[in-house]
């Protein structure tokens, strides 16, 4: 396939983002028209119904889908460049199913926890959860998929049956849950915006600060692990600082992605891709792209999930599975010769 | 000055060495053939000069320095190795597979540019350079990391000579693109590069190489010049092949021809 320039991608998607970002304002079960929304984003939220609605629900869910959607994207470029394989993504390695199972855990079985912290420390508690079941779990897929050397394929194997073990931890809690905590429950395997506050968009978008920078310094070496091991060895990188450095950078992304929002399937996996199939597989270029069209497909997403049953929303999970599953199968039929 | 391993005993199994006792040094500026039997050790040996592999006993050195206390990239400006085989399964363009190669190197990216379209040219891939890695044959791809493993150890280094280090890098190659390899290989050479190969084919190793090392078992039986080392009952003995060994009719060395 012909590769497209990199400046032409970004000009088209910085395009696309404002009209996109306008639109996502602008949809939800109450109306806002285009000059209220326009005076409330340069005057503040004012004391107005509709500014209240701008800027307590939807500016920081719009924020929060941004971040999200960026921090999955990013992380599905790490993990993906880990096992050198494009088929990877987080929910894969078990890092999705780990976050969501240990913050499960706490809502069901712990539920009184949040109460012990001190308040300010609250909004840190889930998230703290999810990055450390996101980061046991991947530690542990790991351990289980070592061999002499890493094989991807032993790891994915790993993988499947964490995640086959984390999807009946799940249900158990599920099973025990009360009705109030189901629907929570609910909430977190499908994945929503709807629970978008300020201090969600505030920790995801540090997270999403320190974590994209520290992966665009990772971009060479990426680049040569996709060789192999030996191969990024013999350019002169340490191979397991560098595959450390990967785990920890995905479990946070993840992590903080799954706390506030629940599992968001496919994106991690998808937008790579797409991508890979415009621009090539250099991660200089890779990382970056996929961010900002992470980004953007989410908040598409969240805009579909928020307009198909409007005034009535759906999980945003819902939508990318629905959309990322058929593209998964393409994909798969597409790089048919390349896996075998 | 060399790339050396002293009374190497390496297992990848317990109790089971791999390698024995083996002592080698590449010289700065010589070809060191590496031939023997599969299952001899000889991906082993070239793993464990590499450093990838650590021996139970001995040592291997780069510039008289352990080559365990190299910093990753002060070591792979000096050191570059092409593995057997190569997985990668992601869409790179040719002239992206080669830049690879300068990594290690802080040359900046106008010369970096530079020296990787000079490596293309000398591995007849230049007509290649844009196409995905996906789109040209095994053969070309196995030029291609030779290419990048070339670029790598392009310019002399002040830490003294650079060293390459070669599994098999004929496999998948046409007889013209052989020669054209050793031709290659010859000129890095001249340079002062010491390069040790893994090769099957012992009329090129007779040809080009100006020493042969002869693997058994994990053990080295033979070393010394072609001429010293490609002896009929040698061949015989360790290949369990019954040769005849004559003169090149037009090169000064050796040729193998089995009975």
């Amino acid at each position: 396939m012909k590769q497209v320039p990199a400046a032409w991608l970004w000009a088209g998607l910085i395009g696309v983002f404002a009209v996109t970002l306008l639109a996502s304002l602008a949809t939800g079960p109450t109306h806002l028209p285009w000059s209220g929304l326009l005076k409330h984003l340069v005057t503040g939220p004012g004391d107005d119904l509709q500014g209240l609605i701008l800027w307590q629900i939807r500016i920081p869910r719009t924020l929060l889908a941004l971040c999200v959607g960026a921090l999955l994207a990013v992380c599905g470029v790490l993990i993906q460049g880990l096992f050198r394989n494009p088929l990877a993504e987080p929910g894969l390695m078990g890092v999705s199913s780990g976050a969501t199972l240990m913050v499960v855990v706490v809502l069901v079985l712990a539920s009184n926890l949040p109460n012990a912290l001190p308040v300010a420390l609250r909004p840190f508690l889930l998230p703290l959860v999810a990055f450390g079941g996101g980061l046991a779990a991947t530690r542990l897929v790991m351990l289980i998929g070592q061999s002499s050397h890493y094989s991807p394929l032993r790891l994915i194997l790993a993988g499947v049956a964490f995640n086959m073990v984390a999807a009946a931890g799940i249900g158990l809690c599920a099973y025990l849950a009360t009705n109030e905590q189901l629907r929570t429950l609910t909430f977190w395997s499908l994945g929503s915006f709807a629970a978008a506050s300020w201090s969600g968009v505030a920790i995801t978008a540090a997270v999403l600060a320190i974590i994209a920078p520290l992966a665009y310094r990772l971009w060479r070496p990426l680049n040569a692990l996709l060789l192999g091991e030996s191969e990024c060895r013999h350019l002169g990188f340490d191979v397991p600082v560098l595959k450390r450095r990967i785990v920890y950078l995905s479990a946070a992304g993840v992590g903080a992605a799954v706390a506030f929002t629940g599992i968001i399937g496919f994106i991690g996996l998808v937008v790579p891709h797409i991508v890979r199939m415009l621009t090539g597989a250099d991660h200089r270029r890779l990382l970056p792209l996929s961010l900002a069209l992470g980004a953007l497909l989410t908040l598409w997403a969240d805009w579909l999930a928020r307009s198909v049953l409007s005034p009535a929303e759906l999980p945003v999970g819902i939508i990318t599975s629905l959309l990322g599953g058929p593209f998964f199968i393409y994909l798969i039929h597409r790089q048919r010769g390349r896996l075998s | 000055m060399t790339l050396r391993a002293d009374q190497l005993t390496l297992s990848l199994l317990p109790g089971q060495p791999v390698l024995t006792d083996v002592s080698i040094a590449v010289a700065p500026g010589k070809i060191t053939a590496l031939i023997g039997q599969n299952g001899a050790g000889k991906s082993t040996l070239l793993k464990a000069l590499s450093g990838e592999l650590t021996p139970e006993q001995g040592q291997v050195s780069l510039h008289d320095k352990p080559i365990r206390d190299w910093q990753g990239q002060d070591r792979a400006r000096l050191l570059s190795v092409l593995p057997q085989q190569h997985a990668l399964n992601f869409e790179f363009r040719v002239e992206e597979v080669v830049a690879l190669g300068r990594y290690p190197h802080d040359t900046g990216h106008q010369r970096d540019s530079q020296i990787v379209q000079e490596a293309l040219a000398l591995c007849d891939l230049s007509q290649f350079s844009k196409r995905s890695i996906d789109d040209i044959s095994g053969g070309e791809r196995q030029r291609v990391h030779l290419a990048r493993v070339l670029a790598q150890i392009w310019e002399t280094q002040p830490e003294g000579p650079c060293f390459l280090l070669l599994d098999e890098p004929t496999t998948g190659l046409d007889l013209s693109h052989q020669q054209a390899l050793f031709k290659a290989v010859q000129h890095f050479a001249r340079r002062e590069v010491g390069i040790l190969l893994v090769v099957h084919d012992l009329n090129l190793a007779a040809r080009y190489a100006d020493q042969v090392v002869l693997l058994h078992q994990g053990h080295i039986v033979e070393q010394g010049t072609s001429d010293q080392v490609f002896q009929t009952d040698t061949l015989q003995r360790y290949f369990d092949l019954a040769v005849t060994v004559q003169r090149h009719p037009r090169h000064d060395c050796p040729l193998i021809i089995p009975d």
